[in-house]
């Protein structure tokens, strides 16, 4: 069965006016929910709006993992690089729970996970112990780079685990 | 009222150069950006992750929340499947409702962690307004070629009707009130961009310092920006002014390519250092690209033609088989690394994809000024010529 133009022009007609009321909703639910991400996935872009930074500290810091591959060998990764930038808020809460001081559920649940993303990232799995650990560097603002990277002024153990089966 | 309804209906229903034919590609172009944006993140990396800080989005109770390996996996390898259908144009309507599901359902997941922003335009408002204004599997697909076989008339592609420009002018429309709301934000209520002068400076001077540490480069300006923070005011003016003046993307064809020029200079500046990626918002500006215009040189071209006649042998319906077997196993070995070849092996990311686009897209914009210009001056010779001859007859 073909559509006579009239059908057509009808058809495009009734297309335009749910595209108008589907994008007005989208509209007025955008100016409905404001600065706020409650509503996900309606959301305006309260990006960096309400943001009060200080001036950075004299000294900063990054979580390395160490580890022990089963050939042997060991690997260094910088723990914000295991995910995706954007998404690299998710791995510090992972690090805290998995050294934790008190033995729990969550912390085994939370190191089981480390290994998860460590495996994700090495494309194996073969892998024994697991080394936290913090590097720290001063910094200087006045400098370009205002850290040199290869010069830590000290490295923290923080924690170290086997890797939970 | 009746004539603003009337002129609303004008704009609306004013020809597109090309729609239907830039539409179509421009499917095309969002699915293998989207499948890009996929390969970024393995959805596998969130089983057993601790509760993340927007645990309680109303949106999230709708979800398993401990969502199992096989959860996580299904949703990756069913929207890449999707995507790579939706690229050939096959079912492309219950294609683009799997994407905007699917992909929903991924970015929410994600969202615990964080709301990304600039993702929702190609995650839920582009195939959501695509899926309502329909057109973009008219041209340039597998459905639009069985459809042809089986007697009914092709939609040529350089068909202009307002049909096929639906979703670009209403995502014209919503990057004309997002954009002003992100200016809006910092400007009112707990926004701090009038309220101190060094927030845009300290921003910078900290996300330097992040950036190095992340094994990436300074901020070479970090120096002067320490020696001036006082200048942030006007730095932030400038940034509120700049989001503020996206009204104007409504205004014509001018004023929209500055903006974008612009907003691709901005985009890639905030990559380089703010450590912002806004990466999801390219699907939303590819929607503006004459698609069309750049395939017709190309579609003639020799090499081309011979990757299109084994094609044109095996007909629809084998092509059809051939890329479902083909999205099969790309979406079967996504996780085992397929993935990588979208990112080819890691070297487009989230940062230096804007390194790309943006003096890609600058080009393209700053050449299209220059025709334009060469046209209008085409256009005054003849005027002046034709002035002439009617002198001379006279």
């Amino acid at each position: 069965m073909s559509l006579t133009e009239r059908d057509a022009t009808e058809l495009s007609r009734t297309t335009l006016r749910v595209a108008q009321l589907v994008l007005g909703l989208i509209v007025a639910g955008l100016l409905f929910v404001g600065r706020s991400e409650h509503y996900f996935p309606l959301t305006g872009w309260p990006l960096y709006e309400s943001i009060r930074i200080a001036r950075p500290d004299a000294s900063v810091n990054a979580t390395y993992l160490r580890v022990a591959l089963g050939d042997g060998g060991v690997r260094e990764l910088l723990a914000q690089k295991l995910v995706e930038y954007s998404r690299a808020g998710m791995i510090q809460g992972t690090i805290d729970a998995a050294t934790a001081r008190n033995d729990s559920p969550a912390r085994s649940a939370a190191r089981k996970h480390l290994a998860l993303l460590i495996s994700l990232k090495l494309g194996t799995s073969d892998f024994d112990s697991i080394s936290v650990f913090q590097r720290v560097w001063t910094v200087d603002l006045a400098r370009v780079p205002p850290v040199n990277i290869a010069r830590p002024v000290m490295s923290l153990p923080v924690d170290r685990f086997a890797v939970p089966k | 009222m009746s004539t603003l309804l009337a002129r609303f209906d004008e704009w609306w229903t004013r020809p597109w150069p090309n729609a239907a034919g830039r539409f179509g590609l421009y499917r095309i172009v969002f699915a293998l950006s989207y499948l890009w944006h996929v390969s970024e993140f393995d959805l596998r990396a969130l089983f057993g992750a601790p509760p993340g800080p927007e645990y309680s989005l109303p949106f999230l109770q709708l979800l398993p929340t401990s969502p199992s390996m096989w959860f996580l996996q299904g949703v990756d390898v069913l929207l890449v499947l999707s995507l790579l259908l939706l690229a050939a144009g096959i079912r492309v309507p219950v294609s683009t409702a799997l994407v905007l599901v699917l992909g929903l359902i991924r970015e929410a997941l994600l969202s615990e962690y964080g709301v990304e922003n600039g993702n929702l335009m190609p995650v839920v408002f582009i195939p959501l307004l695509a899926f309502v204004g329909s057109g973009w599997g008219h041209s340039y697909s597998l459905d639009a070629w069985r459809a042809q076989r089986r007697g009914e008339t092709p939609v040529s592609s350089t068909n202009d009707s307002w049909r096929y420009a639906l979703a670009m002018r209403s995502v014209l429309i919503l990057l004309a009130v997002l954009f002003p709301m992100a200016g809006l934000f910092k400007v009112t209520g707990d926004g701090t961009w009038l309220r101190y002068d060094d927030v845009l400076p300290m921003l910078l001077l900290r996300r330097s310092v992040d950036s190095v540490v992340m094994g990436w480069w300074a901020n070479p300006l970090g120096p002067w920006l320490w020696a001036h923070a006082s200048i942030g005011y006007w730095m932030q003016i400038g940034v509120v002014a700049f989001e503020l003046s996206f009204v104007l993307l409504l205004a014509g064809a001018a004023a929209r390519r500055i903006l974008f020029a612009a907003v691709l200079v901005f985009h890639a500046v905030s990559a380089l250092w703010v450590m912002v990626s806004f990466g999801g918002m390219l699907a939303a500006y590819a929607l503006f690209v004459d698609w069309e215009s750049l395939w017709q040189p190309v579609r003639g071209r020799a090499l081309v033609d011979m990757l299109r006649r084994p094609l044109l042998a095996l007909g629809p319906d084998r092509c059809l088989a051939m890329v479902c077997i083909v999205a099969v196993v790309v979406a079967g070995t996504w996780h085992a690394g397929t993935r990588h070849a979208f990112t080819l092996g890691g070297l487009i990311n989230w940062r230096t994809i804007w390194f790309v686009v943006a003096p890609v897209g600058l080009g393209g914009i700053l050449l299209s000024f220059w025709r334009d210009l060469e046209r209008h001056r085409f256009a005054a010779r003849e005027s002046r010529r034709a002035a002439i001859a009617d002198r001379v007859q006279l």
